[in-house]
């Protein structure tokens, strides 16, 4: 049934068509973009900053590179940073979070202090910080946005588990005789997952944001296509300024239409989850 | 075989607040007999709760020991014994079945959790879905929101039956019904106490409801038992003023009408017992010795029938009539 | 005398459904009348129409005629605005919610909350004379005024249920309603808040809707009652006659239901199955499919009508003499 209800969500709103199509197209870029991308995409040629045309659809960069070929390119590392980075977010935070509310007492004070000391800290900074110190690979980008976006989740998990500990089927399980392990399986993560999924959509949002303000910020890996690297490199090459409008504005548009795409769905789920919390009768 | 199904000997359960130490159970001694429905009740805060989770292990005793079939409940192999023997159904019926589980699912638990052979789960939980009067074909695959209060409360019991105990603590479990829905539930419990000699720990606030359901009651206050003896004799001749005074309060739709004076104020809290006998604050008969003098149970009225008032000790009070 | 309150023909309706089916009811200046039903009948429903208070998506047509004694114009509140509602709430009529001792603002202390009450629905001289007030409120209700500095969870469930009245009582109005005051309370304290509404009766001339499906405590408050079911009123009467002899069946099973400390202790037979779903009503009279008596012409709608001198019932059959077990005996001897 509760699968029914989601996808009575996702199929028959027009948020849930647009949010799913959206982020389907992207997927499938991310998949399949190098595949179809009509040019290679570091293939340079003479034809430096040209508008579009049959030949470019979308026009040339500084170094007469296919744009539209990058465009459909570095689909890829947004998706995969967005993904990979909220995946590990939510583990941590989830960890985090039921760990620390079941079981309370010291372990929880002491998960609660390093909860706070990372929601404190400003996390742009914090990521520069780290980008710089560190090789600016793929993985470590991925590592450092899922460890400054954790404890956003630690928290909001924490508080359900400590309401979802007191309630009666929790009781009757104890007094079975259920070990922890049992009980946090079976009853405490079930009821949690929904508010799991609906918080880490909101943070691929944040991710592929990152990635992107971490690559306009000249951090990422120079070698790299992805959308945020193009306006990084479209930024130092004075495209804005020479008016080649096609080098700009797809790459800002694409970020923006798969950040919007994906927070429709994270709230498409926020929905979902809130009235299912409520569960009182008429 | 006379052993008690459960037995609680000087049961103390204290809890650390930051006003103080809470005594949510005070040296409470209880028999629940094998195939007797025992009822509880008291207002709210005065430890029913606590204490039926204290028996079950769900909170550890501070001080006392809780027996079954006449041994104490020692070491986790007695308290795993206990569980299978004795289950627990609980107050609120839209709190009491995890929403994301199905029916069959959630019947199905205690056969999981105390490792009952995979093949006698479906007979097994048929059969208690039955005997609470839901239908298997109709009810397994069902969640729990689609289901009402009543059905529910159902679903509970058969989980509770599943393991086929040979008692069965209730904590409140009507009182969050509506009336009709609340008689339907009673004649469950009332026909499975008849058809598999099921014992009842009746936990009530509902004394109409304890005096005609019970075979025997025990008055709780402030952690401590105060009166003690048949249902039919605490509630129709109560020996203890406290439980005179509950009597008293219960409202009656007759058709004369009644000038009551309530009882005045309210439960102390747990934290700040009060010296004495803990109820002479509010008592309408307390005299001389009773704010310094801790009253036992004596027996007072019927044979059986046990009060913890000093009106009752013919050492103190010589010439009262209680 | 005009009554202080009439209520005629009142239906609400949600996403098409009936929740109220042509509610009318009478209540006097000074009297107690009950609501009684199951969840589902419809009584708080009645409560929050007649304060104008059905959230959006409710639909209620009929007359609410409210008669206080110290104004000159009777009140046609089904015609009042949002805000002309503003100067009927609380001033004349004021209402104690289910579960009100949960709902108080656990950020303000109480006084400030009384304060607010008064402030919203009237325009007080001055601030001292507001300060005044709720020291009486509270004394009224039996607590002390200090207890007005402290926050909602410095009190007792007890307390706050008492605060909750004094909230109600704010601007003096001439009807309280009272929405299940006492349901989370356990016996004593009921006993104590039951006492406490008596005593407010007398002493302010308050005329008072209790709601409660506990019989029990009607019995011991009021003068008439009224039983819900299905959205109608299906018996009306003095509250001792109805309980002596109630002239609908749903009334009888009900007080069947009810132990009687000092009477038989065998449980009755419980009513099967539970009240119908508003989209999906039986047809002509909505307690037949559960009514040990029914027969072929239940399926016409019954009136409520009077059967007894003061006593009305919505059951072709009645009055009842007496109730026989088997139903062919009872239509048969209800016929006459």
């Amino acid at each position: 049934m509760t699968d029914q209800r989601v996808r009575d969500l996702l199929f028959d709103t027009w948020r849930g068509r647009i949010g799913l199509g959206m982020l389907g197209l992207f997927v499938f870029l991310a998949v399949f973009g190098s595949a179809i991308a009509p040019d290679n995409p570091t293939a340079s040629s003479l034809d430096v900053l040209a508008a579009p045309s049959a030949d470019h659809w979308l026009g040339t960069t500084e170094n007469g590179e296919d744009v539209f070929s990058q465009l459909l390119v570095g689909a890829r590392v947004s998706i995969v940073v967005g993904f990979a980075a909220a995946a590990i977010s939510a583990l941590l935070g989830a960890t985090v979070g039921l760990i620390g509310g079941y079981f309370g007492g010291w372990t929880d004070r002491g998960l609660d202090a390093l909860e706070n000391w990372f929601l404190v800290i400003p996390t742009l900074p914090l990521m520069i910080v780290l980008a710089r110190l560190l090789e600016p690979s793929l993985g470590v980008l991925i590592a450092v946005i899922g460890l400054t976006s954790w404890a956003g989740t630690g928290r909001i998990v924490r508080a359900q588990v400590l309401t979802l500990r007191e309630r009666a089927f929790v009781e009757r399980a104890r007094a079975l005789g259920a070990s922890d392990s049992y009980i946090i399986r079976t009853h405490i993560l079930p009821n949690t997952m929904p508010l799991i999924f609906a918080n880490t959509v909101l943070i691929v949002a944040v991710a592929i944001l990152s990635e992107a303000a971490l690559a306009f910020l000249g951090l990422g890996d120079p070698t790299r296509i992805s959308w945020g690297t193009m306006l990084e490199n479209a930024f130092s090459s004075g495209a804005p300024s020479a008016g080649a409008w096609w080098y700009v504005i797809p790459p800002g548009l694409c970020i923006t239409l798969l950040v919007l795409s994906v927070s429709i769905l994270g709230y498409l789920f926020e929905e979902y989850v809130n009235p299912r919390l409520r569960e009182q009768p008429a | 075989m006379s052993a008690a199904l459960m037995e609680a000997r000087d049961l103390s359960v204290h809890f650390s607040a930051h006003r103080g130490v809470a005594r949510a159970v005070d040296g409470v001694s209880l028999e629940w007999r094998r195939g007797e429905i025992l009822g509880v009740v008291g207002e709210s805060g005065c430890g029913k709760s606590t204490l039926a989770r204290a028996l079950l292990g769900l909170v550890s005793p501070t001080a006392g020991a809780v027996a079954s079939d006449g041994a104490s409940v020692d070491g986790k192999a007695a308290l795993r014994e206990l569980r299978r023997n004795v289950q627990m159904i609980f107050q609120d019926p839209y709190q009491t079945l995890n929403p994301r589980q199905r029916v069959g699912t959630i019947v199905a638990e205690p056969l999981r959790v105390q490792g009952v052979a995979r093949g006698d789960h479906d007979a097994r939980v048929r059969r208690a879905m039955e005997d609470v009067g839901l239908e298997p074909g109709r009810f397994l695959d069902r969640y729990p929101h689609e289901l009402s209060g009543g059905q529910r409360q159902r679903v509970a019991i058969a989980a509770a039956l599943v393991l086929e105990p040979d008692g069965l603590i209730c904590d409140e479990p009507v009182s969050m019904l509506d009336v009709s829905v609340r008689a339907q539930i009673l004649q469950v419990l009332i026909e499975l106490r008849r058809r598999r000699d099921l014992a009842l720990l009746f936990i009530t606030h509902d004394l109409s409801l304890a005096w005609s359901l019970c075979d025997r009651l025990a008055v709780m206050y402030l952690g401590r038992i105060v009166e003690h003896g048949s249902a039919v004799d605490v509630i129709e001749r109560p020996q203890h003023p406290y439980t005179q005074a509950l009597v008293a309060a219960v409202p009656v739709p007759s058709a004369e009408a009644r000038i009551r004076e309530p009882l005045s104020g309210e439960l102390p809290d747990a934290t700040n017992v009060p010296s004495g006998c803990r109820f002479h604050p509010r008592c309408p008969r307390r005299f001389e010795p009773c704010d310094s003098v801790d009253p036992p149970l004596l027996p007072a009225g019927s044979d059986g029938q046990l009060a913890a008032c000093l009106l009752h000790d013919p050492q103190v009070a010589p010439d009262a009539v209680a | 005398m005009s009554a202080l309150l009439e209520i005629r023909d009142l239906h609400v309706t949600h996403a098409g459904r009936p929740i109220l089916d042509g509610v009318d009811l009478t209540l006097e200046r000074g009297e107690a009348l009950g609501l009684a039903g199951e969840s589902g009948c419809g009584k708080t429903t009645t409560a929050l129409a007649l304060m104008k208070l059905l959230p959006g998506g409710f639909k209620q047509t009929g007359t609410m005629t409210l008669r206080p004694p110290d104004v000159e114009e009777p009140i046609n509140v089904e015609r009042r605005t949002e805000a002309g509602m503003q100067v009927v709430r609380w001033r004349h009529v004021s209402l104690v919610f289910q579960g009100a001792m949960n709902s108080l603002d656990p950020v303000k202390r109480v006084d400030t909350q009384i304060a607010q009450a008064i402030y919203l629905h009237e325009r007080p001289k001055s601030a001292k004379d507001v300060g005044a007030r709720i020291g009486e409120l509270l004394t009224t209700v039996g607590l002390t005024p200090a207890l007005g500095r402290r926050y909602a969870h410095q009190l007792s469930g007890g307390q706050r249920q008492r605060v909750m009245i004094a909230l109600a009582l704010a601007c003096r109005p001439s009807l309280v309603i009272a929405d299940e005051p006492t349901t989370a309370l356990d016996v004593v304290m009921q006993a104590q808040i039951l006492a406490l509404l008596e005593h407010l009766r007398e002493q302010l001339g308050l005329a008072l809707i209790l709601i409660s499906h506990d019989l029990g405590v009607l019995s011991e408050t009021c003068d008439r009652i009224a039983v819900m079911y299905a959205g109608r009123i299906v018996e009306t009467g003095p509250v001792r006659e109805v309980f002596a002899a109630p002239q609908h069946p749903y009334t009888k099973r009900l007080l069947d239901s009810l132990p009687v400390i000092g009477g038989s202790r065998e449980m009755a037979a419980p009513i099967p199955g539970g009240p119908p779903d508003p989209g999906d009503l039986p047809q002509g009279c909505r307690f037949r499919p559960r009514c040990p008596y029914a027969a072929e012409k239940c399926l016409e709608d019954p009136a409520l009508r009077e059967v007894r001198p003061a006593q009305a019932a919505a059951c072709h059959f009645a009055p009842w003499a007496e109730w026989p077990a088997a139903h062919e005996a009872a239509v048969e001897g209800a016929a006459g």
